[in-house]
């Protein structure tokens, strides 16, 4: 495992420029809410955390379907995979460089959230729940980014991941609601919404688990077509 | 003979390429033995295959059809690796310091002491003032010798070099010929692809030669370059009006004959009066070789 942290950690300064814009964003706009909300009440930090903290998933999109593209575009992929590293440690590697990315944004924008609750009279109940939540669905989101990216350009994978967590709910809905679990991340933020906003500080087992092992499903799928796939192109 | 250190078996790799997915053949049956101890030079114009194969050893793509091993595993077999050293054409490094680049490569090459292994590839390679650069900082060239020093951070058994030379200014080249040379003392084999020949000719113990996806020669530089069809004979004491086809040189006529006319015209030049200085095999350079086998029409051997 040591050989997939430090991929993740090299991933993750590669990427600096992003991360520090992501969190340049947060600190922004907390920073617009303590200037133009001098006295934040509950529902205001409420709104601030979650809008903030769904976010995460919106970055962690952008960060996965170009990772690897752009690593095999530059070829400092074969520098990497030229050492004794498996694929897999790779592929990994880069699914924990984005979503330590993800976890330490999450905590930022939460202790913000829990900064202006505080504020405003005491902590809001449930931000880590919500922390837990968008992490993982920032996960299912990285394996379905990656799963795309490793098939289309970035632009493409990032249409594609779009259209898929989009579309696939609406047929649930007016198809057969067992499709949600091809794209359970709505599932998962339209509870966690629910609960967060009822002040519901438990964590939804069902959605968060069936999310999870879609995650993980859909990055074990990535990971087979990544192992059979040429890495280098060809010149002509 | 030991267990070859790098081995093709009839490899061929097919490209698709373009919204119509037109194949390319990158390598037709591609079949070669690199053996322990020995520096390989392998040539070919660009675009003949010779990146492909390289790739395919290090297992960044499968063959079509074909298979082959790299120190007696299979191509693509991560753990065999770690006893590899790799430099990648248009080498592309992770924007770091020197130091701290090359340990993050030992410790991906479970190198047990990463931080010495950096220092001993960086003092190699005289990197020992650029330490503490960003890579993305140097001149192309000094990025070149960081990309050699990651290579053998590892002290690896074989060194597959794809132009390892391409961006070296003359002082850095003879440097990493020299450093060739000291790998092959210390028993490493060294595959290496170069665009450079008269550097090929001075290291290389063995080379091949791709063209247009298919090997056209292979052997060693003197057998390749010697050319037993044809003799080169220097006579003294006779007249090049009985010889026009002769070259004077050093006061020497030297004549260029089919090994078939040999005998023919060494009898002449006695019943001329001349006297034989010396028969040799004709020897054309690598570059001559080269260029001849990279001309269209050319027959594969």
């Amino acid at each position: 495992m040591k050989k997939v942290f430090l991929i993740a950690v090299n991933h993750l300064r590669d990427q600096r420029w992003i991360l520090l814009t992501m969190f340049g964003y947060a600190l922004f706009m907390s920073t617009m809410m303590a200037v133009v909300v001098r006295r934040p009440n509950y529902q205001d930090a409420g709104f601030f955390v979650e809008q903030q903290m769904w976010f995460a998933v919106l970055f962690s999109m952008f960060l996965a379907t170009s990772a690897v593209n752009t690593d095999m575009r530059t070829r400092r992929m074969q520098a990497i995979l030229s050492k004794a590293v498996e694929r897999w440690q790779y592929l990994l590697g880069i699914l924990l460089g984005i979503t330590m990315a993800i976890a330490a944004y999450c905590c930022v924008v939460g202790l913000l959230g829990l900064m202006f609750s505080t504020r405003a009279g005491h902590p809001l109940p449930g931000i880590a729940s919500l922390g837990g939540s968008v992490l993982v669905a920032a996960l299912a989101v990285e394996s379905l980014g990656l799963f795309f990216g490793l098939l289309l350009p970035p632009i493409f994978a990032t249409t594609a991941t779009v259209g898929w967590l989009t579309t696939v709910p609406l047929l649930a809905i007016k198809f057969a609601p067992w499709l949600i679990y091809l794209a359970p991340v709505a599932l998962l933020a339209t509870q966690t919404v629910r609960r967060f906003n009822s002040n519901e500080a438990k964590l939804l087992t069902l959605s968060v688990t069936s999310t999870l092992i879609y995650a993980v499903v859909v990055f074990l799928i990535a990971l087979a077509i990544f192992r059979r796939r040429d890495l280098a192109r060809a010149t002509e | 003979m030991s267990e070859p250190v790098l081995e093709f078996q009839g490899v061929t790799k097919d490209y698709h390429v373009g919204l119509r997915r037109r194949r390319l053949r990158a390598l037709s049956d591609f079949s070669l033995t690199v053996q322990r101890g020995e520096i390989f030079g392998f040539l070919g114009p660009n675009g003949a295959g010779k990146t492909t194969a390289i790739h395919l050893a290090m297992g960044f793509m499968r063959a079509t059809a074909g298979t082959g091993r790299m120190l007696g595993r299979e191509f693509g077999d991560a753990a065999i690796r770690k006893r590899v050293g790799f430099l990648a054409e248009n080498l592309a490094l992770h924007n770091r310091r020197v130091f701290e680049l090359l340990v993050f490569y030992a410790e991906l090459n479970s190198v047990p002491d990463p931080h010495r292994a950096a220092s001993t590839a960086i003092e190699r390679l005289g990197l020992t003032d650029l330490g503490n650069r960003i890579t993305m900082k140097l001149s192309r060239g000094m990025q070149q010798r960081v990309g050699l020093a990651q290579a053998i951070v590892n002290n690896p058994e074989l060194l597959v070099l794809d132009e390892p030379t391409s961006a070296l200014d003359p002082v850095a080249r003879v440097m990493v010929r020299e450093l060739l040379v000291e790998l092959k003392r210390a028993g490493k084999t060294v595959f290496v692809s170069s665009h450079l020949l008269s550097e090929v000719e001075a290291v290389c113990d063995r080379i091949a030669i791709l063209r247009r996806a298919e090997l056209v020669r292979v052997g060693t530089i003197t057998e390749l370059l010697e050319n037993a069809d044809r003799s080169s004979v220097v006579a003294r004491g006779i007249s090049r009006d009985h010889f026009p086809t002769a070259v004077a040189q050093n006061g020497y006529l030297v004549l260029d004959v089919e090994r078939l006319h040999q005998r023919q015209l060494i009898e002449h030049i006695w019943s001329s009066g001349g006297e034989i200085v010396s028969v040799n095999p004709v020897r054309e350079s690598l570059e001559e070789m080269f260029l001849r086998l990279a001309a269209p029409g050319e027959e594969k051997e």
